[in-house]
């Protein structure tokens, strides 16, 4: 009968000359054999010695693949990457280096590059995180949108890198390749800095969590105010709020850190959205001063027609009221403003030309045609300093009003602004209560204090856009 | 003391170059068709190495290996018992590392060069060294027994009568050298 102590067994196990049968039946045995596990100790050695000695390689029976137990999916991380770590330890490295890494006090092993995409050609978001290897500036390329996604994400070096608290670099392996989730996990784990805020307001962002993101940059550009990621990202919210021209200021803020790449990109931003808005204001000029010129001409002029485009057809309102010269004249505005309010709610606009109407046009018209003359002038920057003191001593408060905001004067005069608020919270108009609020900030901004203004601008953009389609948000701006 | 630290850190580094190779090869045969790792067999013998590297470092290269496979062999065999409760569904007992007559077969080994085994290897018969050489090599069984052309079992034979005439061949040396140590110090 054959033991397994017979029949050289024993070699035949160390040399792996037995099946998977027969070495497992081998190891049971082993545990309960002295003799074998003493010749086992002895056998080692000796082989250990003539693997030294004689420098070949030991034969290796072909490599089983183990099945994965079904558990495996549901390891927590930690587990399941000291795993993988173990096993991946590449054999082509077993000369030497293989053990770096291996062990904590060694020089810390490279984490491989394809952690953060390191082959990709374009970059699938906008926005820019911290970690430096996952914000090496790529030409933007959203329609390749999601073809990192599938890109596995190596999970040796995450062990790595969870190893060393890395969070942040964990978080921008998983954001680069779309799982916000994770990313917003592995943040929260990770020790507050302008960088993990940053971060986080790209989580935001991509979220489309725009206050949220903005609070996370502030508190991060307040930490380092020239912190590159965080400005360009505040760029990005501010941009996506139609706060263009902020944006475009942050995109210059960028631009002049000159960074490689970026901030070229940075510049060809700042320049498209500047255009970008240019362009939108000359064509709101003009369709305003049209629609004005409609409503204050001799031509008979249609209000459901006008109506149909509201936020130009209440701005063309305000500025009608306020240069037309006679009782009649405000009267037949009526119509216009009727519909506009059926639109809007309330009854706001009809409650202002009825005011208006009853104003001394004797004293009125006056005012009203040197403010027309400040609309239809407005390119030659005349000086409008004694239309605006009549303005101001008159009880022809609209009319100062837009004087004010057409001219800019409250944002250098204190007096002036608090005459535009004044009025504007005399008023039930929310439209006027924007335009009041937009000028104090562009006060705030003259003065420096970018964060409070630009946090403001994107509570008053908020409350704009949740009016309704209805006033020119686009002004804000 | 950076300095300090990175020196030691150097040292291991090579220590781990030194041995690795040798010892993986080792693993790998141990843990031939079974689901053991034999890169995680290498693995915790340096992580206990690393350890005890500060009694381990000035030793001789021969002495650090047989401590090595020392180490390696105890973590197989702790593998293989708790296989065996395993598959047995017995509860964990408390693993007995400190294995049957270990020390000895280290204090054995650790005393034996590369060179004295060469010159071992060279006293052998001629086929039972020829044959152990192409083993030491790589080559399988089944290929050893095709170079010489015998049947697969004649080489297994003959590798076990060469590692029995080896072991007779180096331990009276063993002997020898600590008998010398022992009048030496």
């Amino acid at each position: 009968m054959t033991t397994p102590c017979t029949n050289n067994r024993l070699h035949l196990f160390v040399d792996g000359e037995l099946s998977a049968t027969e070495g497992e039946a081998f190891r049971q045995h082993l545990t309960r054999c002295a003799e074998c596990e003493s010749g086992l100790r002895d056998l080692l050695q000796l082989e250990l010695l003539a693997a030294r000695a004689l420098g070949g390689a030991a034969p290796v029976a072909e490599p089983v693949e183990v099945a994965e137990p079904v558990s495996a999916k549901v390891v927590p991380l930690r587990a399941r990457l000291q795993k993988v770590y173990r096993t991946a330890v590449p054999l082509a490295l077993a000369a030497g280096l293989a053990a770096v890494g291996v062990f904590r006090f060694q020089e810390p092993p490279q984490i491989p590059d394809a952690v953060w995409l390191a082959s990709a050609d374009s970059r699938t978001f906008e926005a820019r995180l911290s970690h430096p290897k996952a914000d090496r500036f790529l030409p933007y390329s959203p329609m390749r949108g999601t073809s990192h996604a599938s890109e596995m994400l190596p999970l040796r070096p995450l062990a790595e890198l969870e190893e060393r608290h890395d969070f942040r670099g964990i978080a921008a392996a998983y954001a680069l390749r779309g799982d916000w989730q994770q990313a917003e996990a592995f943040l929260g784990r990770e020790p507050e800095s302008a960088d993990k805020a940053n971060d986080q307001a790209v989580v935001a962002l991509s979220r489309q969590r725009y206050e949220e993101a903005l609070g996370l940059l502030t508190s991060a550009l307040r930490q380092n105010p020239n912190h590159a990621q965080a400005l360009w990202n505040r760029a990005l919210v501010l941009r996506e709020r139609d706060l263009l021209d902020r944006a475009a200021a942050s995109f210059d803020t960028v631009a002049s850190l000159g960074e490689e790449g970026w901030s070229a990109e940075a510049r060809r931003m700042a320049a498209e959205l500047r255009t970008q808005l240019a362009e939108e204001r000359v064509r709101w000029r003009r369709q305003v001063t049209d629609a004005w010129l409609t409503l204050t001409g001799e031509a008979p002029w249609d209000a459901k027609q006008l109506a149909q485009r509201p936020v130009v057809a209440r701005a063309a309102l305000y500025e009608a009221v306020r240069t037309v010269t006679s009782k009649e004249g405000v009267e037949a505005l009526f119509p216009l403003a009727k519909e506009l309010d059926t639109l809007g709610g309330g009854s706001v606009l009809q409650d202002y030309v009825r005011q208006v109407a009853t104003r001394d046009f004797a004293a009125r018209a006056p005012l009203a045609q040197g403010y027309a003359g400040l609309l239809r002038e407005r390119e030659t920057k005349k000086d409008a300093t004694a239309l605006l003191e009549s303005l101001r001593r008159s009880g022809e408060r609209d009319i100062y009003f837009g004087a004010l905001v057409h001219t800019g004067s409250a944002v250098v005069d204190g007096t002036a602004l608090s005459a535009l608020r004044g009025f504007a919270e005399g008023t039930p108009d929310p439209w006027l209560h924007l335009l009041a609020e937009r000028e104090s900030i562009r006060r705030e901004l003259a003065a420096g204090h970018t964060a409070l203004a630009e946090k403001q601008l994107m509570d008053a953009m908020l409350t704009c856009n949740g009016l309704g389609n209805i006033v020119p948000c686009m002004e804000l701006n | 003391m950076a300095n300090l630290f990175n020196r030691e850190r150097r040292r291991f580094e090579a220590f781990i170059r030194q041995h690795r190779p040798s010892l993986l090869g080792l693993a790998r045969r141990l843990s031939a068709r079974s689901s053991l790792e034999a890169e995680d067999l290498v693995q915790e013998a340096f992580e206990r190495a690393m350890q005890d590297f500060e009694a381990l470092k000035d030793r001789t290269d021969a002495a650090a290996a047989a401590w090595l496979c020392t180490t390696m062999t105890n973590r197989f065999l702790d593998y293989c018992r708790r296989q065996r409760t395993e598959s047995r569904g017995m509860p964990h007992l408390a693993l007995v590392q400190e294995g049957v007559a270990q020390g000895e077969a280290q204090e054995n080994w650790e005393l034996v060069s590369t060179e004295e085994f060469q010159k071992a290897v060279e006293r052998l018969k001629p086929h039972l060294r020829d044959a152990y050489r192409l083993h030491a090599e790589g080559k399988r069984y089944n290929a050893i027994a095709e170079h010489f052309n015998v049947p697969v079992g004649t080489v297994g034979s003959w590798l076990t009568l060469a590692r029995r005439d080896l072991k007779d061949l180096l331990l009276p040396q063993v002997a020898v050298a600590r008998e010398r140590g022992a009048t030496s110090s």
